[in-house]
This record gives C-alpha cells, sequence and structure tokens, in this order.
C-alpha cells in the first residue's frame, strides 16, 4: 500500500496578510445606508457587491453591509448596474 | 397601556422636475403630517441630488430626511400617505437603532467634501501602516525557519 497518501502536506507560510473587518474594528452597531462615500467602498466598478474574501468584512457585517447597499440602491442613491 | 413611542426615520424623494413651491409644499405637509401624529426631531433637506439611475425618465431628485418619534402604527401610515402622493418617487422608514447615535448625514455637497477629505486622512494613516505591514513577513519568516529545523 502507498503510503503517499499519509504524507504531511508541506508547510506554507500564510503570505496574504489576514484581513480585519473594518465594522469590527469601529465596533459599527449598524451600517447606515444613507452613508454612501462608505458603502462605495464595498462595491466594484460595475457596482456589484465585494464578496468577503475581497472586503474582508466579518459575516455578520458583510448581511449588515449587503441589506445597506441594496437599501441604497432602492433609494437611487447607489447604482444597480454601471459601466 | 402607556404609549409606547418609537424612534424612526424616513428618507423620500421628490420628484426633481417640480418647481421648488411645489416641493416646499410638500415637505411642509409632510412634516405637519408627521408632528400631528408624534414628535419631530428634525427635518433634513439634502437638496437635489441626482439619482443613481432614473426612475420614470427622471434624471434628479429631491431628497428630504425626516427623524421622528412615533407610536409604531404611524410609519406604515406615513408610509401609505407618501405612496399615494403625486410627486414623491421613492421613500424608506427605518427604525433607529437604540444607543447607536446615528453619525450626522452629510448632503450631498458635503459628501463630496467628505469623500476628498477622507482620501486625505488616508494617506496619513497610510504611513503609518506601513512598519505593521513589515512586521508580518518577518514574523512568518522566524516560523518558517522554525519549521525547519
Amino acid at each position: 500500500m502507498d503510503r503517499n497518501d499519509t504524507q504531511r502536506a508541506p508547510f506554507r507560510p500564510n503570505r496574504r496578510k489576514k484581513k480585519v473587518c473594518v465594522f469590527c474594528v469601529e465596533k459599527a452597531q449598524d451600517i447606515d445606508y444613507k452613508d454612501t462615500a462608505r458603502l462605495r467602498k464595498f462595491i466594484s466598478e460595475r457596482a456589484k457587491i465585494l464578496p468577503r474574501r475581497v472586503s474582508g468584512t466579518c459575516a455578520k457585517h458583510q448581511r449588515d453591509l449587503t441589506t445597506a447597499i441594496k437599501r441604497a440602491r432602492f433609494m437611487a442613491l447607489l447604482p444597480y448596474v454601471s459601466d | 397601556m402607556e404609549k409606547k413611542l418609537i424612534s424612526y426615520e424616513t428618507l423620500y424623494v421628490i420628484n426633481g422636475n417640480l418647481s421648488e413651491e411645489e416641493m416646499k409644499e410638500i415637505v411642509a405637509k409632510f412634516s405637519a403630517l408627521v408632528s400631528d401624529n408624534g414628535t419631530l426631531e428634525s427635518v433634513d433637506e439634502w437638496g437635489k441630488r441626482r439619482l443613481a439611475y432614473p426612475i420614470n425618465y427622471i434624471p434628479e431628485g429631491y431628497y428630504v430626511l425626516v427623524s421622528y418619534k412615533s407610536e409604531p402604527s404611524f410609519p406604515r401610515e406615513f408610509e401609505r400617505v407618501l405612496g399615494i402622493t403625486d410627486g414623491i418617487i421613492r421613500s424608506m422608514t427605518t427604525k433607529k437603532i437604540e444607543g447607536a447615535p446615528a453619525p450626522a448625514v452629510a448632503p450631498a455637497v458635503a459628501a463630496e467634501e467628505a469623500v476628498a477629505e477622507e482620501a486625505k486622512t488616508e494617506d496619513a494613516p497610510a504611513t503609518e501602516e506601513v512598519p505593521a505591514v513589515e512586521d508580518a513577513p518577518a514574523v512568518e519568516a522566524t516560523e518558517s525557519t522554525a519549521s525547519e529545523e
């Protein structure tokens, strides 16, 4: 029997800097949908909501952020699509 | 039973093609409606802003933010009246979170200035961050040598 499958994976140091949720840092209670200058940092050029792996927000704040962006979109403060 | 007052915030958008007088009329009408049914705290007129996308071919809107305290039954009525009023294109009511004082929302022009200011202030912390970034790879390097030994 091959023992290859039991071999340990080579150690790779984590090169990427660990991202910390910006909303956790400032202990945000809620994310304001009217603060468009802020929300704009979390949407892509095409006005899509950035994924957590890009923005580095925690799960809880990503949920709050998503609702805030969607509210801002409804009120025409942020675009749904843009080129 | 004692009446329970809750803080709410309503943002509504008036058709930007209307005349100044018509807009003033609408704002006055809703301010009166709110103070009749609760305690009006503030009326913040953001002024005319370009909509992020045209609504019914209207390119501009006049944003008004009203914050007030009222009974929980009132926002529904307020929204209903907003919905049937000509010239209102969008409206949204949210409950204010207690304990977290909402940051003063800058009106359209001030918001843009704030962005410029933020850009300026970002330059300063960026230089401070540099040593922190250098620290991180150093720690990683010592970790990797330790594993090799």
